[in-house]
């Protein structure tokens, strides 16, 4: 298939129940051409869970949300669902990537 | 941020997974109820407002258990995958579940349109958890691929195919992975009377132009590539070694540290070329199969196009604050993007 390769990628990184820690959306470089190649160059933090469980086990990019039988040429976001799986904070969670996620 | 409770309400589902943009809005699959039991199922956002709409089946038939969805747009199909409910999963595999045969071992088929089930194909209960669904991209095409983590009679693991046959769905398995023999000093307390590695495959993925087959073995710490041309005979084209419960094969660019996880999420570029994957699957599960710690890494191979992968040597990210697992690529990539058009 013909497509541009891509610049970033986007990542789910998870905690596990009980933890302290935050879950995220973190974005790494995949440009070879950048000195930044695979490092962490981004991240958006989930809120943090007073419950402490959100292992989460799926995420997929939406993108451009279009309905099959009205399709949205003109939609230009792109959205990235994270969906959360766990317990009682089974959340998702929506960020919107701008053209430079940094 | 859509709040659990606004699932639970309007939906009565809760441990959302799986999500794919389609007809009519978008789809979200849940593992099951409120209260962690079942039934499973798919839930619907609205595409503008994203508000939670409700439950998309309209009959559900024999259908319980849920994990992953997907379809065949150019036969208004929708498939769906077994796991367990999340008070089978969320405190680790359960073995006396696993040896009663209770994880999922059945994909389904439903009307897309009409919303309701159409038929069970069912793999045989030693077949347990029924993962990824990995359709043909080409909406003309009506077959599909989709793994299966272990199967009872002798750990392997397996991928299948469904396909159409005298108007009806039917399934093939097409791929079988065998157990590898292994030192129980070395093994996790779960596994060491059986003497051996699992593959435990626990995700697939399929190329945007349906050639190659990527199957993570998350058990023994191998990635695989098949040429899936023809559905029906794949052909073994590549495989990478890391991590694994056993070995620990290290990554190039570290030859000296011994790795923990083993290939899991895989993702695959829309041109086919590159192919990244990470090592954590479920943090309890992880604990049961790497008990002395799973680590946190991402990848990237290189994929010929006449098959064969070889690792990118400059590229290991590691984490030591989280635990990574799904990837989607800017753009768009092999797990995300559906055709409406051939």
């Amino acid at each position: 298939m013909q497509a541009p390769p891509e610049k970033h990628a986007f990542v789910a990184a998870l905690n596990p129940p009980g933890s302290k820690l935050n879950d995220a959306l973190l974005v790494v470089d995949v440009d070879p051409e950048s000195r930044t190649y695979g490092q962490r160059v981004g991240e958006v933090k989930m809120r943090s869970l007073v419950m402490s469980c959100t292992t989460s086990v799926g995420m997929r990019v939406v993108r451009p949300f279009a309905r099959m039988r009205r399709i949205r040429t003109s939609s230009v976001a792109t959205w990235l669902c994270l969906a959360c799986a766990h317990l009682a904070f089974t959340s998702l969670i929506r960020n919107r990537i701008r053209e430079n996620p940094r | 941020m859509i709040e659990p409770d606004e699932v639970f309400a309007r939906a009565n589902y809760s441990r959302p997974h799986t999500i794919h943009c389609g007809p009519e809005g978008i789809y979200v699959s849940a593992l099951g109820a409120p209260d962690g039991d079942g039934p499973g199922g798919i839930f619907m956002l609205d595409c503008e407002t994203f508000d939670v709409l409700g439950q998309w089946e309209m009959n559900r038939g024999p259908q319980f258990l849920h994990y992953d969805f997907w379809w065949h747009l150019g036969f208004d199909t929708l498939l769906t995958s077994e796991w367990g409910t999340p008070n089978m999963i969320e405190s680790g595999l359960q073995p006396d579940l696993l040896l009663s045969s209770k994880y999922g071992h059945q994909m389904h088929v439903w009307d897309l349109r009409r919303r309701r089930h159409v038929q069970a194909l069912d793999l045989g209960k030693e077949q347990q958890m029924v993962l990824e669904m990995r359709p043909a991209h080409n909406p003309t095409k009506a077959y599909g691929f989709t793994g299966v983590v272990v199967s009872l009679k002798d750990l392997s693991a397996s991928i299948w195919l469904w396909h159409r046959n005298n108007r009806a769905w039917d399934l093939k398995k097409v791929i079988e992975i065998p157990a590898e023999p292994a030192d129980p000093a070395k093994l996790p307390a779960l596994l060491k009377d059986f003497k051996a590695v699992p593959p435990l495959a626990t995700d697939i993925d399929l190329s945007l132009d349906d050639k190659f087959l990527y199957i993570s073995c998350w058990g023994t710490g191998e990635l695989l590539q098949y040429d899936v041309s023809d559905p029906f005979n794949p052909k073994k084209t590549g495989s990478v070694r890391i991590g694994g419960i056993t070995n620990r094969t290290p990554h190039p660019k570290n030859p000296k540290q011994p790795l923990a996880g083993g290939p899991q999420m895989v993702e695959v570029s829309r041109d086919g070329k590159r192919v990244y994957f990470t090592n954590s699957l479920y943090s309890t599960w992880d604990e049961q199969f790497y008990p002395d710690g799973v680590g946190s890494w991402m990848v990237k191979l290189a994929a010929n196009a006449q098959g064969g992968i070889t690792f990118d040597e400059n590229f290991f990210v590691e984490s030591s604050d989280y635990r990574v697992h799904q990837i989607r690529l800017e753009g768009g990539d092999s797990s995300s993007d559906s055709f409406c058009f051939p």
